[in-house]
């Protein structure tokens, strides 16, 4: 149990006297009749991971016993952390970064392996890439402004070809990024792969080879009775949300079978639907496919138990374990081609995409500027870019452009 | 009855009283010197980059300075033409002497207000600093009033200094104001020293004006208000001169002579119009620097040397003035000269511009650290016009960073203060492609009308040049171009193919369509060329480009600051607790308390309050909101 807070020496002395600060020391927690051995460990402020005074507690693993722990710590002030509150109080005293925080929430909510490695790859801080970019735009940005206060006084020119020539690169590297913040965050959701097939198509089979054994988490999709199962693993490096359409599985009725309306929200929210067809049949089968001709763009037909000399399209052998195309075509169809560890160390939160994607945007807007525009309009773009790179960042809007600005220009008079 | 009295006959003097008396409000100008209301202190121009943008906007909301200029400007121009629709700035030079005239004029016509001369002495409240019932004068008389707005410029225990040589004044010939400025001390509230400077006078007749480089004014001359029927004044060019060598020579070698190098000065001056040391000192390589040889009247035979602002001993002045080009027998009547005086910290004041600690006070102008007239102009109609509606249990005013450069001037003001002198620039307003001062008055045509100072007329023309700018817009919309329509040869002739048809906007949206073939097919549109008052053809052509064209990115501008601007609508409430906020370092406790944003926007503005920590203050408010 972790506690956190100011005062805590004075605030926990009717429970137990703190040790001295980083040494593992045994202690006897008593209260009302209860009596607790504990291994008690002290970081006093600021030198401690929410930069307050944090105290642990290791106890002995009964939950009652936690509990009641818990109560007494209430009654003398302390109370159950939210969640995130401990990384929250973090970042507000500045013991963190906020990229640094969104990493440390992703890791705790990691569920495979490749989300962990992927959560500690950004837990580093800020990538430098991100660093380079504010390197160059800050003396466009700068010269900007000065074009435009005080441009036609003093013979400041913003020449657009020599601004846009000098920000191709980052330009570029944005478009990379975004590609690989897109497949982080597929990764780190994990890729959600709706199975659909006629009966004996290979879904199970697939599903087994895909799921494994071990580290499947099954539940089940509320809304959707028992007619989907979500099930979360990781095969191959790549983190699987796999929705097993079980109702179209049980029944022969061919209306009942094509029953996609009850399935309808698992189709839409899915990366891709795998559609399974056995390799005897000629062709996918025709009924199901109108079905599913809403999601058209995301269908990939999928041709199981195939020799697979010559075969169109995807096709996998699951039973005899061939699942290579498989594998190409999730990563071509959902990460852009890109393998998971390619994608360490990408912006993945919601957050930063959606910056990311401003950010890219704002470069691309300025590079279709015509020639002859006004310095206003690269101005206020590129004062657009800083703000987003800033709020990238986490850090304050820039105070000190200002004096960057004019540092370099004798202007004024 | 409530009466205001406006301590101060300067820029933002003007603008309070004369918007106090507009509104309605029984209001007197104290003034040390009758003679000097509306007097330039140093360079004899209005406007410029920024500044201009917020002349219009004073205008607008029923200002005077705007209409000042126009019946007093001998050369005006257009700055930063080249650099946008948005960013560019009018700038005219005045007549000074016919400026203090016109403004006295002004005033003296103007119902429900008086004028008296004095020097303030101190305000006088019933109870401690509650109840403010007055202002009491050196000479012993009291002016009643139930609020004060003071304005004193660069009065308040004014110092002014040449070389090693000091003396008390609020301008050079003007005595200084010493007791008003102890007694606002003695309340409580932070001070600190700031300095100005000025350039040197010359007499005409010693200058060689055909050395020089001449620069002539826009023909014709374009108006900075709204409601000016046109620009009665003759105009004339203004000259620019260089410095040479030898001038950096003198300045260098005479450096520990002048008062600001020698020591001899304690406040902070301004960065952006630095004295002609700062510029050699800071700027070796630049060679050469920019000198503006404008007339300071017509009627005299002054000249303003823009850019020389010096406090270097007469002697050594001289020199200087000798060695430009054109100038080697030139006489000095002036020396130009640099000023200390007292200001106070802008922090201290609420959004309206209100003196937090005490009640009934205004202050606006240089006293809160800018520096410039147009500044000072803007907030001094705030703060008059505030002043009346408090007086009038009505909420205040206060402009959004997004709705004018007035605005992001009185929000910079208050939430984050000031270590300099603080001087508009356009590169201060994130929302820039929005602010453009051509329409200002139609982008504060609701604030107006809230506050009441323009008359109906010219309310009316405001509201007549939307309307007709809003219906040929829709015209625009609806119009189809295609190679038989009346636009096809126009749309050729610019070197476009017209495949499919497009709407006349559409067309005017390509790069190819200049101002001539814009002009053209506008005038095809029924109404766009009936004269009307306000109405021109011409700047309305270029308005309606920049709207088509621009409209994309001011969209997008807008947008990516809407988080910011969700914030500046979330109230921090008077009686929140910040100390009992659990997870606020101390460093932004601190900064809190200093700053005491009214809102969560001003928070987020304060330097070192991270947008984590105005989350955290968001999620407080909403919690004890909830209870």
């Amino acid at each position: 149990m972790r506690v956190s807070g100011t005062g805590l020496a004075a605030r926990l002395a009717p429970l137990l006297s703190l040790p001295e600060p980083r040494r593992a020391s045994l202690r006897t927690l008593r209260w009302e009749g209860f009596r607790e051995q504990a291994l008690v460990l002290f970081f006093p402020a600021p030198a401690s991971y929410t930069g307050e005074d944090l105290v642990e507690f290791q106890v002995h693993g009964n939950p009652l016993l936690v509990r009641r722990l818990v109560e007494r710590l209430g009654s003398l002030g302390v109370r159950l952390a939210e969640p995130g509150e401990f990384t929250r109080r973090a970042l507000l005293n500045g013991k963190q970064g906020l990229l640094e925080a969104e990493a440390l929430r992703d890791l705790v909510g990691a569920e495979t392996d490749t989300q962990i490695r992927l959560a500690q790859a950004r837990a580093g801080g800020l990538p430098s890439w991100l660093l380079e970019s504010r390197q160059a735009l800050a003396p466009w940005v700068a010269r900007a402004e000065a074009a435009v206060d005080y441009g036609e006084e003093e013979g400041i020119l913003l020449d657009l070809l020599v601004l846009n020539g000098d920000l191709a690169p980052l330009r570029s590297r944005f478009h990379v990024e975004q590609s690989r913040s897109r497949a982080a965050r597929h990764l780190q959701d994990g890729l959600r792969l709706a199975l659909v097939g006629r009966p004996n198509a290979g879904k199970s089979t697939l599903f087994n080879a895909l799921a494994g054994e071990d580290r499947a988490i099954v539940t089940e999709i509320p809304g959707t009775t028992r007619d989907v199962l979500e099930v979360r693993c990781e095969w191959r490096g790549l983190p699987l949300r796999l929705y097993d359409t079980a109702g179209l599985r049980d029944t022969e009725d061919p209306v009942e079978r094509l029953g996609v309306a009850r399935v309808h929200p698992v189709l839409e929210g899915a990366d891709l639907v795998l559609h399974l067809w056995p390799a005897p049949d000629p062709a996918p089968d025709p009924v199901l496919q109108a079905a599913l001709a809403p999601f058209a763009g995301k269908v990939l037909e999928v041709r199981t138990f195939g020799d697979l000399a010559g075969a169109p399209g995807v096709a996998i052998a699951a039973h005899q374990g061939d699942l290579d195309a498989l594998e190409v075509a999730l990563r071509d169809r959902i990460l852009g081609g890109l393998a998971p560890d390619a994608c360490l160390g990408a912006l993945a939160t919601a957050r930063q995409v959606a910056l990311l994607d401003d950010l890219a945007r704002q470069l691309d807007l300025l590079a279709g500027l015509a020639p002859g525009c006004p310095p206003e309009l690269p101005a206020s773009l590129l004062q657009g870019a800083w703000g987003l790179l800033a709020r990238l960042t986490g850090e304050d809007r820039a105070e000190r452009t200002l004096d960057e600005l004019f540092s370099g220009f004798c202007l004024g008079k | 009855m409530k009466q205001i009295v406006v301590i101060g006959g300067g820029h933002a003097g003007i603008e309070a009283a004369h918007i106090a008396a507009r509104m309605g409000m029984a209001t007197t100008l104290l003034t040390m010197n009758l003679d000097q209301i509306g007097q330039m202190s140093c360079n004899p121009s209005i406007g410029g980059v920024g500044k201009g943008h917020m002349v219009r906007e004073l205008d607008a909301l029923g200002g005077a300075m705007g209409r000042l200029i126009d019946a007093t400007g001998i050369h005006f121009r257009i700055l930063n033409e080249s650099r946008g629709v948005a960013v560019r700035g009018p700038r005219a030079q005045a007549d000074k002497v016919k400026y203090r005239i016109a403004a006295r004029h002004l005033l003296e016509h103007a119902p429900n207000l008086r004028l008296r001369q004095g020097t303030a002495a101190a305000l006088l409240w019933t109870e401690g600093t509650r109840g403010l019932k007055g202002v009491e004068l050196l000479d012993g008389s009291v002016l009643p009033c139930d609020a004060v707005v003071v304005t004193s410029g660069t009065f308040l225990n004014g110092r002014i200094l040449i070389g090693e040589r000091r003396m008390e004044a609020g301008r050079a010939g003007e005595p200084a104001s010493t007791h008003l400025a102890e007694q606002l001390k003695s309340l409580g509230l932070r001070c600190r020293r700031l300095k100005t400077g000025t350039s040197p006078r010359l007499a005409r007749a010693s200058i060689d004006f055909h050395r020089l480089e001449v620069q002539p004014g826009d023909a014709p001359p374009r108006p900075f208000s709204f409601f000016s029927p046109g620009i009665p004044q003759p105009q004339v060019p203004c000259h620019i001169v260089h410095t040479t060598a030898e001038t950096e020579a003198i300045v260098r070698e005479n450096l520990p002579k002048s008062s600001l190098y020698g020591g001899h000065i304690e406040g902070v001056g301004p960065r952006y119009c630095p004295s002609i040391e700062d510029k050699f000192v800071k700027f070796p390589d630049k060679g050469r620097h920019q000198i503006f040889v404008e007339p300071e009247s017509l009627e005299t035979e002054e000249i303003y040397l823009a850019g020389l602002s010096t406090s270097m001993p007469p002697e050594v002045q001289l020199r200087m003035v000798r060695s430009l080009p054109g100038f080697e027998v030139a006489e000095i009547l002036r020396p130009g000269y640099a000023i200390e005086y007292d200001s106070f910290d802008p922090l201290q004041l609420r959004r309206d511009l209100a003196v937090d600690e005490v009640e009934g006070v205004w202050f606006a102008g240089q006293i809160n650290g800018t520096t410039g007239y147009e500044e000072a102009a803007g907030q001094g109609l705030l703060a008059g016009l505030n002043a009346v509606r408090w007086l009038r249990g009505q909420e205040p005013v206060i402009l959004g960073r997004d709705q004018a450069y007035l605005g992001v001037m009185v929000d910079d003001l208050v939430t984050k203060g000031t270590d300099e002198p603080y001087r508009m620039l356009t590169a201060r307003a994130e929302h820039r492609l929005g602010l453009a001062c051509d329409v200002a008055d139609a982008r504060l045509l609701a604030v107006a009308r809230e506050i009441g100072a323009l008359t109906s007329r010219e309310l009316a023309l405001v509201e007549a040049k939307v309307e007709r700018r809003e219906r040929l817009r829709t015209q625009c919309d609806a119009a189809w171009v295609t190679q038989t329509s009346p636009f096809g040869p126009i749309a050729t002739g610019a070197g476009l193919r017209l495949d499919a048809g497009l709407a006349l906007s559409d067309l005017l949206r390509r790069q190819q369509m200049g101002p001539a073939e814009a002009d053209v097919c506008l005038a095809l549109l029924e109404g766009w060329a009936e004269p009307q008052g306000g109405w021109n053809p011409a700047w309305e052509r270029d308005l309606l480009l920049f709207d088509l064209r621009y409209a994309p990115y001011r969209d997008r501008e807008a947008r990516l600051l809407e988080g910011h601007r969700a914030w500046d609508h979330v109230r921090i409430p008077a009686d929140f607790r910040l100390e009992h906020l659990h997870g606020l370092s101390r460093e932004v406790l601190e900064k809190l308390t200093l700053h005491r944003p009214e809102t969560l926007g001003q928070a987020s503005r304060i330097p070192g309050v991270t947008p984590a920590a105005v989350t955290l203050l968001h999620l407080h408010i909403h919690r004890s909101e909830r209870i």
